[in-house]
């Protein structure tokens, strides 16, 4: 098996333990959900604020479910078993991070015909850019959070733990993607934010699996 | 704020911060080296290597 | 009686320059045009927030450092660096609204690098929390290498996020750096800022001090021998 065999099945299995359970989408749903209606509600729906409001929803769904799928790894102790088996650990980082990127690019496509409705945005016929968007965005969120997964295994009190890391180091996420979101509904130039959140996904895309591999050596 | 209210209260969190600390480590390090028991050839050997007298 | 260490000689140059930087911040710089005498917050402001940048800095080195040589050295460094990097963020981030509240008229404003030394802040409280959380001390080493090197890594990109993301969209807020300094202004920040790089190196020295003691306690209590 090569690299990319392996990193697929690894993904494949998370997907599809979580499609059996189906436990973290729904929860991240129904929080993602919880949270763009509080904040529409208490903020104003205005359509300029949806952007930032759907951001923050992803962000702080991405926060609630990132953790999940390793720690029910751990806590079943499956885990171990999955280190036994040959191969680098960076392809199973690789698989960990395709599988959460996917859940949350789910997340995403959930969530705008829902800010559509919410917030009276036109958006039919943009979804393709705004979902290309939440891509961008969402491997951001993914390449962290898995890093952040595996760190947050070995923790007392794991779930304090994720909200303090992954949301500080991706706020750039969270800014880039608001003001690409506005750009696309509004058709502004997306600026510099393109460049500026590819060069995060980069970055972190290339160190994370390198950092996953010193948190993963004797899991 | 006027400014010599203004500058002692930056001046004083500033330096007051820094002092704090400091005496902080001091207490710390005190602690830590009393808690270190001789009987060990180790910590014998560590408090050699560590100047701890 | 021990010789005279280097320890004595960095905490002598401290206080010495601590004191020549009180002296030109308080007494010898003159005012400043705009800001009046408010611009002596600076001496303390300046520097504090430049150390805390040195700190985040041999953080992440010793971090690097440590998972390639996987010495507990390394390790002690950046745990001590973290901590006094926080110590110095937070009296960056309290001098700076002290210094904005005259100046702007206001504690807090949006600025770039205010959010991102609030950000800095709270991501080096998480590389704490870590290390206080962690079920072993050597993972939690690990741990902690990888958040000093992913925070250091973030930080100009969070810079570049949040100046953007204000800028684009509203003039420029008043940016404190574009002032033109005077040279005894210079001069006295100079100084204050080799003050608290002596200070910082001083406290990093005994901070890693003691974690050595303290590793030395664990290893006692663990009974280990040799």
């Amino acid at each position: 098996m090569n690299g990319f065999q392996r990193a697929g099945a690894v993904a494949r299995k998370d997907l599809l333990l979580e499609w059996r359970g189906r436990q973290t989408v729904t929860a991240m749903v129904v929080f993602a959900l919880l949270v763009t209606l509080l904040l529409g509600f208490a903020l104003g729906g205005d359509s300029v604020r949806a952007s930032a409001i759907l951001w923050i929803a992803l962000g702080l769904a991405a926060m609630l479910g990132a953790g999940r799928p390793m720690l029910a790894e751990a806590e079943g102790e499956t885990l171990e078993a999955l280190l036994l088996y040959p191969g680098s650990r960076e392809h199973l980082y690789w698989g960990k991070c395709a599988a959460l990127g996917a859940m949350l690019l789910l997340l995403w496509a959930a969530l705008l015909p829902l800010a559509g409705i919410l917030f009276n945005l036109d958006l039919w016929d943009r979804l393709p850019a705004l979902l290309g968007v939440g891509a961008l965005g969402v491997a951001g969120l993914a390449a962290l959070g898995t890093l952040f997964a595996a760190l947050a295994v070995h923790v007392r009190g794991r779930e304090l733990l994720m909200p303090l890391l992954l949301l500080p180091v991706s706020l750039p996420v969270v800014l880039a993607g608001v003001r690409l979101t506005e750009a696309t509904l509004t058709r502004e130039a997306p600026g510099l934010w393109l460049g500026l959140l590819a060069a995060f996904d980069v970055l972190f895309l290339l160190t994370a699996p390198l950092l996953f591999e010193v948190l993963m050596e004797d899991a | 704020m006027t400014p010599p209210v203004a500058i002692a209260l930056a001046y004083g969190i500033v330096w007051g911060g820094v002092l704090l600390y400091l005496l902080r480590l001091r207490r710390r390090l005190r602690s830590a080296r009393a808690e270190i028991p001789p009987a060990t050839a180790s910590t014998a050997k560590a408090r050699e290597t560590l100047g701890v007298r | 009686m021990r010789p005279v260490s280097g320890l004595t000689l960095l905490a002598a140059g401290a206080a010495i320059l601590a004191g020549t930087g009180l002296v030109f911040g308080l007494i010898l710089s003159p005012p400043d045009a705009f800001q009046g005498e408010y611009v002596r917050i600076m001496y303390a402001h300046v520097p504090s927030a430049a150390t805390a940048y040195l700190a985040v800095g041999t953080v992440a080195v010793a971090s690097l450092l440590y998972l390639w040589k996987r010495r507990p050295a390394y390790d002690r460094v950046a745990h001590s660096a973290a901590e006094i990097g926080v110590l110095f963020t937070g009296l960056a981030l309290a001098s700076g609204m002290i210094w904005g509240k005259p100046v702007w008229g206001t504690w807090w404003t949006w600025d770039a690098r205010l959010v991102t030394t609030a950000m800095l802040f709270l991501i080096y409280i998480g590389y704490l929390l870590v290390r206080e959380l962690a079920e072993d001390s050597e993972r939690g080493a690990r741990m902690a290498a990888v958040i000093g090197i992913v925070g250091a890594l973030d930080i100009p990109v969070i810079h570049y996020s949040v100046s953007w993301f204000r800028t684009l969209h509203q003039p420029a807020s008043i940016v404190r750096g574009d002032i033109q300094i005077a040279p005894p202004m210079l001069m006295a920040l100079m100084i204050n800022l080799s003050a608290f790089f002596i200070l910082y190196a001083f406290l990093l020295v005994l901070r890693v001090r003691l974690a050595r003691l303290e590793d030395a306690r664990a290893a006692a209590a663990l009974g280990e021998t040799g």
